[in-house]
């Protein structure tokens, strides 16, 4: 957003600005402005959902975790070092939330319903808005997406489903490049069958497979070993 | 034929993360294999697969619970400091000392509190001075309640920043009675609360909590609760209304699970209640497994 003279200006005091960068948002929220760290949330928001419900594959679940990590990055710019840009910083502390969550999601192993993942696929459906989109395409991907541990998960979507770069999602994960990338091939080993049949509806979007059977319910003890990286 | 190439070493082939010789096989077998080739081929589509599932947009409704807790959560921090800022305790456990892993909305009770003064199971039970204080949900904020060994005197070593003056002057004459809206102090009893009693027993606790009767205590063993967590879950249970007026969180046991007490002192409306939550205690899932009076 063009406008005013740029984000470089010391120490901003006073309102506000829609065009005023990240630090500084970051840096009036933690001087007490009430208003600056809305402003730099919404800016990101849309994003941080999409990882968020991407990474947990629930809509209620990212939404809380989305929740807690806003609350949390509210309670804790001051935390922030500056070391990296206040979107990584965000969404680390995003992907922790939801990560956060998987962990005790698994640590609670009746808690939740076992036809939930069939509900949550249907629900991530119906969030399908984008008509152009081949629906079965992408409700089979997300479906062979859950069959991944969290790690291997949370870096597919960044990388490949997301489109973040190999380095801002290791910030993100607070891992290395070579561990990112480790995870990432992993991950897509491990798709590749669940994703035989959609061959070639990547960028060409050919209607490949007709009716084919949604995604196999593959147990996730298959191919035990160093699976998870 | 007996050697083709698995779905894994092909991918961390394309992403050069094989050993030389052993890529060199890979690629001399693909080069030969039809088959592995083919496989290759369709493993180097999947990112393309993945990236074609569109981003999801935020639901409106989810937008606006966001909004809804963002502007609670600026009102509190307002009601806590009216004109200044720095008061505003950040967390012990910045996000740049951590490692991803660390969840970020359990600002560690772990670290310092691991390190603070260990006592017996037995003496456990008694002990409630081990208290922490939550200062509007901004963080845990050890405190000993009296004189004790000098290893907790300074517990929480290396956290400077986050461990201010401010936040052990907020803590101290804190115990028991918030200082302002939404602080409040967490004590970990060991009450093994019953249903038929459980009102009594939080009573009994929180007359014991008072400063002048609490004991040293210790803090740690009470398994990573994040304060953030803790406190989206009390005002989920007593609304932000009264989170002010909340006299007791004891994070004990209900019937042998773990549970969090909560006492909530009487309103104009309302008589002194208490609650029984059992986990996960959070701002999303609060489940309430006994309330006194009944509602």
């Amino acid at each position: 957003m063009p406008g005013q003279p740029g984000p470089a200006r010391p120490e901003p005091r006073g309102v506000p600005q829609a065009d005023q960068s990240d630090r500084d948002l970051l840096r009036l929220h933690v001087q007490g402005d009430s208003e600056a760290f809305g402003l730099l949330f919404v800016r990101h928001r849309e994003r941080l959902w999409a990882v968020a419900l991407r990474t947990l594959g629930d809509q209620e679940e990212a939404a809380d975790a989305l929740q807690d990590a806003m609350i949390s990055a509210f309670r804790r710019a001051s935390d922030f070092r500056g070391e990296s840009a206040v979107t990584t910083w965000l969404h680390r502390i995003v992907v922790n939330a939801c990560l956060d969550r998987i962990r005790r999601r698994a640590a609670r192993p009746a808690a939740s319903g076992m036809d939930e993942q069939t509900l949550d696929v249907l629900a991530q459906g119906s969030a399908l808005a984008d008509p152009g989109t081949d629906k079965d395409t992408a409700l089979d991907v997300l479906a062979a997406l859950r069959t991944l541990g969290p790690d291997q998960r949370a870096a597919l979507v960044l990388v490949d489903m997301l489109g973040y770069p190999v380095a801002d999602t290791a910030e993100i994960l607070g891992i290395s490049p070579g561990t990112v990338k480790s995870r990432c091939a992993r991950g897509r080993a491990r798709l590749l069958p669940l994703l035989a049949h959609l061959r070639g509806a990547g960028p060409a979007q050919a209607a490949a497979g007709g009716n084919q059977p949604a995604v196999p319910r593959v147990s996730p003890a298959e191919g035990t070993g160093e699976i998870q990286a | 034929m007996r050697g083709h190439v698995d779905a894994e070493s092909l991918a961390l082939c394309a992403e050069g993360l094989l050993r030389r010789r052993q890529s060199e096989r890979v690629r001399a077998h693909v080069d030969l294999c039809p088959e592995c080739a083919a496989a290759q081929a369709r493993l180097s589509e999947v990112p393309a697969l993945l990236a074609h599932v569109p981003p999801p947009a935020l639901p409106p409704v989810i937008a606006a619970r966001l909004d809804a807790a963002l502007n609670a959560e600026a009102a509190r921090r307002a009601a806590h400091a009216p004109g200044r800022a720095p008061d505003y305790v950040p967390d012990h456990a910045p996000d740049r000392a951590a490692p991803a892993r660390s969840p970020d909305a359990a600002p560690g009770p772990r670290g310092p509190r691991r390190r603070g003064l260990r006592l017996p199971v037995a003496a456990r039970v008694l002990a409630v001075a081990g208290v922490l204080v939550v200062a509007g949900g901004v963080g845990y904020v050890v405190t000993q309640s009296s004189p004790s060994t000098s290893s907790s005197g300074s517990s929480a070593p290396g956290e400077g920043a986050a461990r201010s003056p401010a936040a052990s002057a907020h803590a101290a004459p804190n115990l028991g009675v918030p200082a302002f809206g939404g602080a409040f102090t967490v004590t970990h009893s060991g009450t093994r609360y019953q249903p038929d009693t459980f009102p009594a027993q939080a009573a009994r606790v929180l007359a014991n909590s008072a400063p002048g009767r609490s004991r040293p205590g210790n803090q740690s063993d009470q398994p990573g609760r994040s304060s953030l967590m803790l406190t989206g879950c009390v005002i989920k249970v007593v609304g932000a209304a009264r989170a002010s007026d909340v006299k007791l969180v004891d994070q004990a046991r209900y019937g042998g699970d773990p549970a969090t007490i909560i006492v909530v002192d009487a309103t104009a409306t309302q008589p002194r209640t208490v609650y029984v939550v059992g986990t996960p205690c959070s701002a999303s899932d609060a489940p309430i497994l006994a309330q006194a009076p009944p509602r």
